[in-house]
């Protein structure tokens, strides 16, 4: 098998040191560039990998110490070794602190040569080492991620593969989740991976603007169009065209509205208000709605044919609370994001945290989630976030937790046993110890009934879930919202 | 020939010929190392290389030519910081000291990509009748105003029966014009050395 030669980047002006040195390099089996100066090292580094790149300390347009700071900033991997003359070994020094592999001084005779030679190797093991790694991280991170998205479950891992295959058609998308889903992530990611990402990304929140706004956000209007419509403006059909549309809240758009909406998707025509012609749109729209679209089509809020233009391909966003496997991925990414943004040395959360985060059922979502973190690394005081920092403050006080727990008839023991546990829990503010004080029982078996119950478990190794069809968290977690309504079936297409 | 230049006057011009030729060397002393590094990587190419086997002449040749350039430079900007370092040669010969600066000025500057050109620099400029030490820390000085003014500098001569003429014309920069330190102006005045300074040239006029 024939290794490829490792590559060694030569940035120097001085063009005999450059030749010399690339022929010794050269002679010991490396694959050498030259770089006349910093800034061309840096551009042939953002090309091209080099496991090591030789850096002059004095060159012109970027100095090796600039260098060195750009490779840190721009994240590009390679291991520098600094060339100095020995009037400027204190900054061969800082280049080291900066993380600099190493620095020769000049001149370079043989035995610094030799030094140079035997150097290069251990910094090529070092960057290969951590080339591995990064490949490995990379890896792993798109085993969580997915653009913008974070998650590992089945029910996101579902939704990624959906992306993957409607994102390269032309298909119309509509995307159905509750609030804090992150269904316009979804609709980047879904622009982002189609051959139209190099044209615009139109968001626009149909429930947030009054109908006259929207409709001219939408298809814009000609000059004297309406009173005080100095000039012309193009809408969104037209600003985005070669790109995609994000309708969010769509259900909440104006009936007459939504007849503009369906024309403009069956044409691909828009009319400007107060326009007389017709302009051609290349657009794909993405569409997401919280509302119970069987329940909007029958009350007449949306049109049953623009639902079935919209709904060419539906994504279903599950509720967090549905992702269990996916909450502590999330709060550990917000808990990193906001501890580095916000510059607090917090590295985790405490167990009673954890035991509150896995047990709380999010109404609001991957969105209360993150805000809920946020606040609570603004918060925290430790190096931990504790329960009560991570709680909303509506839910810290136990006296507004209710008191009693409602078992239906036909729940099983373990269910019950559950709802109590959990409802305890919430009433003691995320104490562990103190709730198992309280049912007489210990802290391992609280925790594993809240574990069991994140862990998908059958809660009586049978597999059944509660009588009512509710998760057991929504039922016992102090929150007004009820659980979510069982999915009903949308109307069958034509 | 002008009056003797006073004591007073001596130990200023001493004073700020040290100054200048502080700025020449340090700005050439990278270049004199990095020629001077080049020499000792080439060298080293060629030894490494020739007790090898299979390995010809022809292909050690290129290193020792570079060897050898890189050499020659050396040598031309030692023996140019040598004579600057010595007191003057009386009277001065223009062309000679304006070359001397150039070889070290000028090659600090190339390294730094500007360009700097010499043109009818010949000995026929000859010499002036002006204080030598004066004379000399003027050219240096205006060389130095000239480089650090322009990415690209002509140094050109004229020479006639009553004056030698030295002048630097700076063809792109930001607009600055050369500017030459006050006290080596009133110097350069006292030794009937005429500076002008018009726009983007600067010329100096060294009495015969």
């Amino acid at each position: 098998m024939k290794h490829e030669k490792a590559k060694i980047l030569i940035a120097d002006d001085e063009q005999a040191i450059t030749a010399g040195l690339s022929a010794i390099l050269a002679d010991e089996g490396y694959a050498i560039d030259i770089a006349p100066d910093g800034q061309k090292a840096l551009e042939r580094l953002s090309e091209e990998r080099y496991g090591v790149i030789l850096a002059d300390l004095k060159m012109p347009k970027l100095d090796g110490l600039s260098l060195l700071r750009e490779l840190q900033s721009k994240q590009i991997p390679t291991e520098c070794i600094i060339i100095t003359g020995q009037a400027t070994v204190d900054s061969a020094v800082q280049a080291m602190q900066q993380g600099a592999y190493d620095y020769i001084e000049k001149p370079l005779n043989a035995d610094k040569l030799n030094r140079l030679k035997a150097l290069i190797p251990k910094a090529l093991e070092k960057f290969n080492v951590q080339q591995k790694n990064r490949e490995l991280t990379s890896r792993l991170e798109g085993l969580t991620h997915y653009g913008e998205l974070t998650g590992q479950s089945e029910a996101m891992r579902g939704v990624y593969q959906i992306i993957d295959a409607v994102a390269p058609s032309n298909a119309s998308v509509l995307i159905l989740g509750e609030s804090g889903t992150g269904k316009e992530l979804v609709a980047r990611a879904v622009h982002s991976k189609s051959e139209r990402s190099k044209g615009p990304f139109f968001a626009l929140n149909c429930a947030a603007l009054p109908k006259e706004i929207l409709e001219n956000e939408l298809f814009g209007h000609e000059k004297g169009a309406f009173t005080g419509s100095t000039n012309e403006k193009p809408g969104a059909f037209e600003m985005a065209s070669g790109g995609t549309i994000f309708l969010d809240e769509v259900a909440e758009m104006s009936p007459d509205i939504q007849v503009k909406l369906l024309r403009a998707l069956e044409t691909r025509q828009v009319r400007r208000l107060g326009g007389k012609k017709e302009i051609s749109v290349d657009i794909r729209i993405v569409a997401a709605t919280n509302k119970d679209l069987q329940k909007a089509i029958a009350e007449t809020e949306l049109r049953e044919d623009l639902y079935y233009r919209l709904a060419v391909v539906e994504i279903v966003l599950p509720p967090l609370r549905e992702r269990t496997d996916d909450i502590k991925l999330l709060a550990d990414e917000f808990l990193q994001r906001y501890a580095s943004q916000n510059g607090k040395q917090i590295t985790d959360f405490e167990a009673a945290a954890w035991d509150w985060i896995l047990s709380y059922h999010w109404p609001g979502n991957v969105r209360e989630l993150k805000n809920a973190v946020e606040r609570s690394v603004i918060m925290a005081r430790g190096e931990t976030i504790s329960a009560i920092d991570i709680m909303p403050r509506h839910l810290r006080s136990a006296a507004e937790v209710p008191t009693s727990v409602t078992i239906q008839v036909g729940s099983s023991v373990s269910d019950a046993r559950r709802q109590l546990t959990l409802r305890t829990l919430a009433s003691t503010a995320g104490d562990i110890v103190r709730t198992a004080k309280l049912l007489g029982t210990s802290v391992e078996e609280v925790r594993r009934d809240i574990l069991g119950l994140l862990d998908g478990a059958p809660s009586d190794g049978t597999g059944e879930e509660a009588s009512n069809g509710k998760h057991p968290a929504a039922d016992v977690m102090p929150t007004a919202r009820p659980a979510a309504p069982p999915k009903k079936p949308l109307p069958k297409k034509r | 020939m002008s009056l003797p230049v006073s004591s007073a006057a001596r130990s200023s011009v001493e004073a700020l010929w040290l100054e200048t030729l502080g700025i020449i060397c340090d700005r050439a002393a990278h270049e004199v190392k990095g020629a001077l590094n080049g020499v000792v990587v080439n060298v080293e190419v060629v030894r490494s290389r020739s007790g090898k086997p299979d390995v010809t002449g022809a292909s050690l040749h290129q290193f020792a030519e570079s060897a050898a350039g890189q050499l020659e430079a050396v040598i031309a900007m030692t023996e140019a910081m040598l004579v600057l370092t010595r007191p003057p040669r009386r009277p001065l010969n223009v062309a000679q000291t304006a070359r001397n600066v150039e070889a070290l000025i000028g090659a600090a500057a190339r390294a730094d990509d500007k360009r700097v050109e010499m043109r009818g620099i010949v000995d026929a400029l000859g010499s002036t009748s002006a204080d030598a030490d004066v004379a000399r820390l003027v050219i240096g000085a205006a060389f130095i105003a000239a480089v650090d003014a322009s990415s690209a500098v002509v140094c050109s001569g004229t020479h006639g029966v009553e004056s030698a003429v030295l002048g630097w014309e700076c063809e792109a920069g930001e607009g600055v014009a050369p500017v030459i330190d006050s006290a080596v102006l009133s110097l350069a005045t006292s030794e009937g050395i005429e500076v002008q300074g018009e726009g983007s040239r600067l010329s100096i006029t060294f009495p015969r």
